[in-house]
């Protein structure tokens, strides 16, 4: 099951854009999601994830720009695309009143699942032994996962997931993670998981995709999105005003943090920089090269005030 | 076929759930109020040559065509739209590899049902009744006929209160929409406007001849109703189609 066609675009945007208004809540977003890859869509809170992931599956109509999937488009292939989605968006889905197995078996009447396949999902999101109560009396995570087992049911290509942790403690974060980071291998299944946060994406994502304001500012894999970034210089000396102004004359452009002197784009090697400091009399005590943290990455993307 | 296997599951989300009750005890309600009244001022009603049946059957229905049934068709609808506007279920019913004028069609069909349901008790309490009180002679056909019509005369305000509440998720603005126009009915039933005003025909059709507010023919209540009911359900569905979730 996993060797189908290993490469082929599942999802493809062209354009993706959604106006409320004079907002633009999604801008001209282009993402390609191939089979087997855990694509990671990152951003902060109200950035404009839940609308796309709306429009990808056809809850929402774009103002402009085209979805595709498994490269046919809603407009004529609703029905055959649904059948390959599972999805979860925003909060989980359930009737309130029914148990979680009458949840599943409900839904199965139209994914044509076997009570079988109904055991074998709950087994999956671990809630086979609470299956027979009524899911008012669930937890929140409990919910957090038949939702997942719903989307889990009919044995999807493509699984979509909005926020799937949200509102989880910690184990159950922990749980839902290991669960998804063995959907390609074990079940053959693509994900598509959004977030707003960096470190659960690090942790489980193959593929990224970062937006921010409606606008897509990095599409492409997690070592990509490190290789971009240069290193940078970290200078402590005896004199820091005296330090950066000698650095400019010398064309290296500098700036003062806090106690230390930071070159962001150095033109030169450190060496070179070390050189030219000590031979104009300053001490150089600290002097390092450093690479930016995916966080420090993924705040310079989005913005500070997308800090989480 | 798809259209069963949707049934199957709108039916199975009922399951625990019995709000549907109402359908039974809103006609078992008025046949126990309207025998009550019969039996009590039976002195008064039947003086001259009136029929004890007609008048039973008249203290039974008129509060029920009027008021009793076009609310409980407005709270189901609110019920069948209900389960999907709590948990974010449209979202994902939305996601199901499943014909959108399935849902639609399956939900108004469950309504249709339900009022039915309401329809076949109003028919076993009201003749259950008149053998209890002993009006006489029952015209047990022509009754069933009317109480036929009347249920597709339901129809039009069915299909109108399942747009409102798949709209709305507030409930109050459906039922608000209900009552009045309920409470209007009761003003228009009783002037010549009625046989053109969709919330006055289940009572105008219930209501026994003698009354002499009837003025509806079978197929002119026919015709209007499922003419009406057809266009009601294609622009439910428009809306219902473009409903973003």
């Amino acid at each position: 099951m996993m060797n189908k066609d290993v490469g082929e675009t599942l999802v493809a945007t062209k354009d993706l854009t959604k106006k409320f208004g004079d907002q633009y809540s999604v801008d001209h977003v282009n993402l390609e999601i191939k089979r087997g890859q855990i694509f990671g869509f990152l951003g902060p809170n109200g950035a404009g994830k839940t609308t796309s992931i709306r429009m990808l599956l056809g809850l929402m109509k774009p103002t402009e720009g085209e979805v595709r999937l498994f490269g046919q488009t809603f407009h004529k292939n609703r029905i055959d695309i649904l059948r390959r989605v599972g999805a979860l968006v925003e909060a989980p889905s359930y009737y309130r009143n029914l148990t979680g197995f009458e949840n599943l078996k409900l839904s199965s009447k139209i994914l044509g699942s076997s009570n079988a396949r109904i055991e074998e999902v709950l087994g999956i999101v671990r809630l086979s032994e609470v299956s027979h109560q009524p899911v008012k009396q669930y937890s929140l995570g409990m919910k957090q996962r038949l939702g997942i087992a719903l989307a889990l049911l009919g044995s999807p290509e493509l699984l979509i997931l909005d926020e799937p942790t949200n509102g989880l403690d910690p184990s159950g974060i922990h749980e839902i993670r290991q669960l998804i980071k063995r959907m390609p291998e074990d079940f053959g299944i693509t994900v598509l998981i959004s977030s707003h946060n960096l470190a659960e994406i690090e942790m489980i994502a193959s593929h990224v995709g970062i937006i921010q304001s409606g606008k897509l500012k990095f599409h492409g894999t997690m070592e990509e999105l490190k290789r971009d970034q240069k290193p940078r210089v970290e200078i402590k000396v005896n004199n820091l005003m005296g330090a950066k102004d000698l650095l400019r004359q010398q064309d290296v452009q500098a700036r003062i943090v806090e106690d230390m002197l930071l070159v962001d784009q150095p033109t030169d090697t450190v060496s070179a920089i070390n050189r030219k400091l000590v031979s104009n009399g300053f001490e150089v005590f600290h002097l390092v090269e450093s690479v930016k943290s995916l966080e420090e990455i993924f705040l310079d993307l989005t913005g500070k005030e997308g800090a989480i | 076929m798809t259209l069963g296997r949707v049934l199957m599951m709108e039916m199975m989300k009922l399951k625990r759930s019995y709000v549907w009750l109402l359908m039974c005890v809103a006609p078992l309600l008025m046949v126990t109020f309207g025998a009550y009244n019969f039996v009590r001022y039976q002195d008064v009603f039947l003086q001259g040559n009136a029929v004890p049946w007609e008048k039973l059957l008249g203290q039974i229905v008129t509060f029920y065509g009027l008021l009793l049934l076009p609310l409980s068709i407005a709270v189901m609808a609110v019920w069948l739209a209900r389960i999907e506007h709590s948990e974010n279920n449209w979202k994902y019913l939305f996601t199901m590899p499943v014909n959108l004028k399935s849902i639609y069609i399956t939900k108004t069909i469950i309504h249709i049902g339900l009022v039915g349901l309401s329809m076949v008790i109003l028919y076993i309490g009201t003749i259950g009744a008149a053998i209890i009180v002993g009006v006489g002679n029952i015209p047990y056909g022509t009754t069933a006929v009317n109480v036929l019509i009347c249920w597709i005369t339901c129809l039009p305000i069915l299909a109108l209160q399942m747009i409102l509440s798949i709209k709305f998720p507030n409930i109050g603005i459906p039922i608000g929409i209900s009552l009045a126009a309920s409470i209007t009915s009761v003003v228009i039933t009783n002037s010549a406007y009625g046989k053109y005003y969709f919330w006055s025909h289940p009572s105008l059709t219930l209501i026994p001849n003698s009354e002499g507010m009837r003025n509806l023919t079978i197929p002119y209540s026919l015709t209007i109703s499922l003419v009406a009911f057809s266009c009601i359900m294609v622009i439910g569905y428009r809306f219902f189609r473009k409903h973003e979730a």
